[in-house]
């Protein structure tokens, strides 16, 4: 007599037994969701913030999901983990798939939670934070080499943002700039960053070619001229933008060369031309990150050896 | 309450080289949590970091932020650069009343410290390496 078991797991062929057998034993983490209780939820967040790493495992191999947060306040178990730097239970929920950018109600995620922890032992509360900064950058980085290959829509959208900007009106007022929709272009405030950049940039000798993208209100520029420099060449797309620049006699200054136009198209005629420099700042605006990524791309062919490139980095 | 602290790459230069991905079965946990991710975060808060990255440097979340500035050295220490961040305390402008008034939204959120990128290309690093030891 053959067992009911090997019947119907051996002699069934495959493709009538798979869907039977998927019918009969669902996968655990959807089990797991079907019965689940509160009661379940709240020992699995108290096992997070008490590092408690067996039981998080016992939780985690029983299919309860990596990514549940509470109800009222949105904490995650991550976030749980985070708060008490339980490195080894932070490290089982990133490799079950607990996903390191959920946000509480407050909009903390559990980076915040893990930098704001109040451990003493200091080395774990930073490599808790650690382990999350490469994660999450681990995950970025396989989700934009995903995103990027079926971005066409992602990228019209934003050269539609771009544009809107570029065709739109933009006003100067007293210490910013802003366009159409209230937003702030570029403020005074930055003034103290630019001259940093601006130091950085034109270093102490004089004797560099610099290239600014994105004039604005002309703040690092300024900063540049007052450094010194070699030549100093500054990329504007805006039409307002570059009334003003003339206004103020940016274009007939000496050792200024202004190229209007966006630097999607003017960067490919320096090149072409043969133009190398020194130093670069990138401060664009109504542009994104891609954006940036594709500028990254030109900096081997424009920059000479030992080149200094720079961006604004608070947008 | 203890001092806050930042990831160790934005306090000094420091070697990174954890960014591999470990295996391919991390990979393959990631993309599964996202199928199953909305299923219970759907009424939360929750959202995704690609929002944010699509729209800039995340300067509003300081983690966020640091992952993207992590994110940009990776990209052009790729590309040959020597990538630093010198930390430059932001005066008071931006904290002023009155200086975001009239305006949509604030694009800086109020933290004190601003991670300044200075990225130079390798070779010359390696050039003045050849040079001392010449």
């Amino acid at each position: 007599m053959i067992p009911a078991f090997i019947i119907t797991t051996v002699l069934v062929p495959p493709p009538f037994f798979l869907p039977i057998y998927w019918l009969t034993f669902p996968h655990p983490t959807y089990r797991a969701m079907t019965t689940m209780t509160a009661g379940d939820h709240q020992a699995f967040l108290a096992a997070c913030g008490t590092g408690d790493l067996e039981k998080v495992k016992v939780f985690l191999a029983a299919g309860l999901p990596a990514y549940h947060q509470e109800e009222e306040g949105g904490t995650s178990l991550l976030m749980h983990a985070a708060k008490g730097a339980h490195l080894e239970v932070v490290q089982a929920l990133l490799e079950a798939g607990a996903p390191w950018m959920a946000l509480d109600r407050q909009g903390k995620c559990a980076g915040e939670y893990a930098m704001a922890s109040e451990v003493e032992d200091a080395e774990r509360k930073q490599s808790v934070i650690d382990t999350l900064v490469n994660h999450a950058v681990m995950a970025e980085m396989i989700l934009g080499t995903m995103q990027n290959q079926a971005a066409e829509a992602v990228r019209k959208e934003q050269q539609q943002e771009s544009a809107q900007y570029l065709g739109g009106n933009v006003r100067y007022e007293k210490d910013r700039l802003v366009d159409e929709t209230e937003e702030g272009v570029m403020m005074e405030w930055e003034a103290p960053l630019m001259e940093a950049h601006a130091s950085l940039l034109c270093g102490e000798a004089k004797n560099r070619d610099v290239m600014n993208v994105g004039f604005g209100m002309g703040i690092i520029d300024e900063a540049i001229q007052r450094h010194g420099c070699r030549s100093h060449t500054i990329l504007e797309a805006h039409p307002t933008v570059l009334e003003k620049m003339e206004a103020e006699g940016w274009t007939q200054k000496a050792g200024v060369t202004v190229e209007r136009g966006r630097w999607q198209e003017t960067l490919p005629r320096l090149v072409a031309a043969g133009k190398k420099y020194d130093a670069l700042f990138f401060d664009t605006y109504a542009e994104h990150y891609r954006d940036m990524q594709a500028f990254h791309e030109w900096l081997p062919k424009l920059l000479r050896l030992g080149g200094m490139y720079s961006f604004f980095n608070g947008k | 309450m203890s001092e806050r602290v930042a990831p160790s790459f934005l306090r000094s230069v420091i070697t990174y080289d954890d960014v591999i991905l470990r295996s391919l079965s991390v990979y393959f946990v990631l993309c599964f949590s996202f199928l199953f991710y909305p299923l219970s975060t759907a009424d939360t808060t929750t959202t995704h970091i690609f929002l944010y990255i699509k729209s800039g440097l995340c300067p509003d979340n300081l983690f966020f932020h640091a992952v993207t500035c992590q994110l940009v050295k990776l990209e052009l220490e790729a590309l040959n650069f020597v990538v630093n961040f010198a930390t430059v305390e932001v005066e008071g402008g931006a904290a002023k009343e009155g200086t975001w008034e009239g305006l949509r939204r604030k694009y800086w959120h109020g933290r004190e410290e601003y991670y300044l990128p200075g990225e130079r290309t390798l070779s010359h690093l390696i050039f003045l390496v050849n040079q001392h030891l010449i």
